[in-house]
């Protein structure tokens, strides 16, 4: 009982096929393009810290004490001859152990309190609360509330990772359900409430949650520095702590380099990973 | 095919003395006011008015997202107070699910209330061939035009097997060229599964081509001024269109309508 000839199909098919292979081409096209400009925005940032220091610029922001480029790549060759990985390690698995843990617990309570008034007036107060509590306040209350130093640092930055999370799940899930033609939809086709929220309402606040999930991310790698100020004798962020009280300025700027790098390339990592559950969505930015 | 129109029981409609209104600053406004319609299974029914006349809102009161301040609507003597999956809707916007490719989209409703022996993939793979989309079944929504998406969303609404399709203003948004294409499709699909539709539009054209039978509606409270029967022949096509009973029905539909537009007009400039 098929209908008749919207178009030929098999033209549909060729039309397609023709259509992607174009796309691809022009896909590698526009992204060197974008991968240029950003090789020569970092090349001019680096050229720009250089000529600064080498001036010793000195107008409100004063250079003089600042590290050169190449001071901070020694610190992070003489860094890396001194077996790293140990403090690697150590600072990874924080931030992961922090993130894990924000992330289930924000998503999980997020999706409470946003589709739910009642666990909203229950829970939603004291976690406000203690929101703009800033990580570094934490520390006299990590080391006295957990039983060793290890597992404070691991509450510091899942406080970090966690406030993020739980605040853009509980406003994505608001907006998927005051979207009334979605919901409206689910119940004429017959689903009752449990589905409507496993099948719309959470699909839809993927997006919100994917956002939540990255700048956590970000935190967590934030909140590094302050978790390792606790105690310990590894870490990246401990060894920044330490150059500094020990005034050694270019690992200081070598740790600060570091935590970029890897707070950059996980949230990162969190994109990539969470877009893989979201192939239906395209991003233009080609509108504005 | 004849026989199966006589023995068809289920998807009548009755709409018994009905009022639907909703308060605005302190008042008690009427979208609808004292409607009474019955509309017979398998039997296609426009409602036609201008915009604001409370079209919609008896559609929403069909399909049960709105419950009527007095009066009942029954689905088959059984009265409707909230949306099921005995009637399909078919929205004015683009609804499907973005996150779901087509064949999800139209497998969803089939997965949830499971019945017969079709499996949920069964009955998408069978209603994309009817709509001539099954080179898209793993497309997501946003990778179609418009006129592809609505017609998905026909099948969507189909796929649970409803009594009654209601639709909204479906082909609204789009292109006139599109919208002949999707009317006579539907009267195709109409044909085959001898279900009951009920069609809101504020297209004359549209309404006249497609309908048994035509609700006019009044403004101001929405009532329902004219029950106008559709008597051109059947199958139609693009040669009904310029029949002249067609262009005699469209003229009565046109100053009908008219009257009211310029009612509603004055009414909202006093």
């Amino acid at each position: 009982m098929t209908l008749t000839n919207f178009s030929s199909k098999s033209n549909f098919y060729f039309k397609s096929f023709k259509k992607e292979r174009l796309m691809l081409w022009e896909l590698i096209r526009i992204n060197s393009k974008t991968y240029t400009r950003k090789l020569i925005s970092i090349i001019l940032f680096f050229l720009l810290w250089e000529f600064l220091c080498w001036i010793d610029f000195n107008f409100i922001i004063n250079f003089v004490f600042v590290p050169t480029p190449v001071e901070v790549i020694n610190a992070f060759i003489q860094f890396i001859n001194d077996s790293p990985w140990v403090h690697f390690k150590a600072s990874i698995l924080r931030v992961i152990g922090g993130f894990i843990s924000g992330s289930i617990l924000g998503i999980f309570v997020g999706l409470l309190i946003g589709s739910s008034k009642v666990l909203e007036d229950l829970l939603a107060t004291p976690l406000e609360l203690l929101r703009p509590i800033p990580a570094v306040a934490w520390i006299p209350l990590a080391i006295l509330m957990f039983p060793d130093a290890e597992s404070g640092m691991y509450y510091i930055t899942f406080v970090g990772a966690f406030y993020p999370i739980l605040i853009s799940t509980q406003k994505a899930v608001e907006n998927s359900l005051s979207d009334r033609l979605m919901i409206r939809v689910g119940q004429s086709l017959g689903a009752n409430s449990f589905q409507l929220f496993k099948d719309i309402i959470v699909p839809s606040s993927l997006p919100g949650i994917s956002a939540g999930l990255v700048i956590g991310m970000g935190n967590a790698w934030f909140c590094l520095v302050t978790a390792e100020i606790i105690a310990g004798r590894f870490g990246i962020g401990y060894k920044t702590w330490e150059s500094y009280v020990i005034s050694e300025y270019p690992p200081i700027v070598m740790g600060m380099v570091l935590i970029g790098l890897m707070g950059a390339f996980s949230s990162f990592v969190v994109l990539k990973i969470t877009d893989s559950f979201m192939p239906w969505r395209t991003i233009s930015k080609d509108g504005i | 095919m004849n026989q199966n129109v006589l023995t068809r029981t289920k998807g009548k409609v009755v709409i018994d003395n009905i009022s639907i209104s909703y308060s605005s600053r302190n008042e008690q406004i009427y979208a609808l006011k004292d409607i009474s319609a019955t509309i017979n299974p398998g039997e296609f029914v426009c409602i036609l008015g201008p915009s604001g006349c409370g079209k919609s809102s008896l559609l929403n009161g069909i399909a049960g997202f709105v419950n009527p301040s007095n009066g009942k609507i029954s689905l088959d003597n059984k009265e409707i107070i909230k949306p099921s999956p005995e009637m399909g809707m078919v929205f004015q916007q683009y609804s499907l699910y973005p996150w779901k490719t087509v064949k999800e989209n139209i497998s969803f409703g089939p997965s949830i209330n499971k019945k017969g022996d079709e499996s949920p993939e069964e009955i998408a793979a069978k209603f994309l061939d009817m709509i001539g989309l099954s080179k898209y079944a793993n497309h997501y929504p946003n990778e179609l035009s418009g006129g592809m998406q609505q017609r998905v969303g026909i099948a969507r609404a189909l796929a649970n097997y409803p009594d009654v399709l209601l639709m909204d203003e479906p082909f609204g948004a789009l292109d006139s060229q599109t919208r002949i294409i999707m009317q006579e499709n539907l009267l195709k699909i109409w044909r085959e599964f001898k279900i009951t539709v009920v069609f809101v539009t504020h297209d004359i054209d549209e309404a006249v081509f497609l309908a048994d039978r035509i609700l006019l509606m009044s403004t101001l409270p929405g009532k329902i001024k004219r029950d106008l029967k559709i008597d051109l022949p059947r199958p139609r096509d693009k040669e009904t269109t310029d029949s002249k009973r067609f262009i005699e029905l469209r003229q009565i539909c046109h100053s009908l309508i008219r009257e009211e537009s310029i009612k509603a007009f004055e009414k909202q400039n006093q």
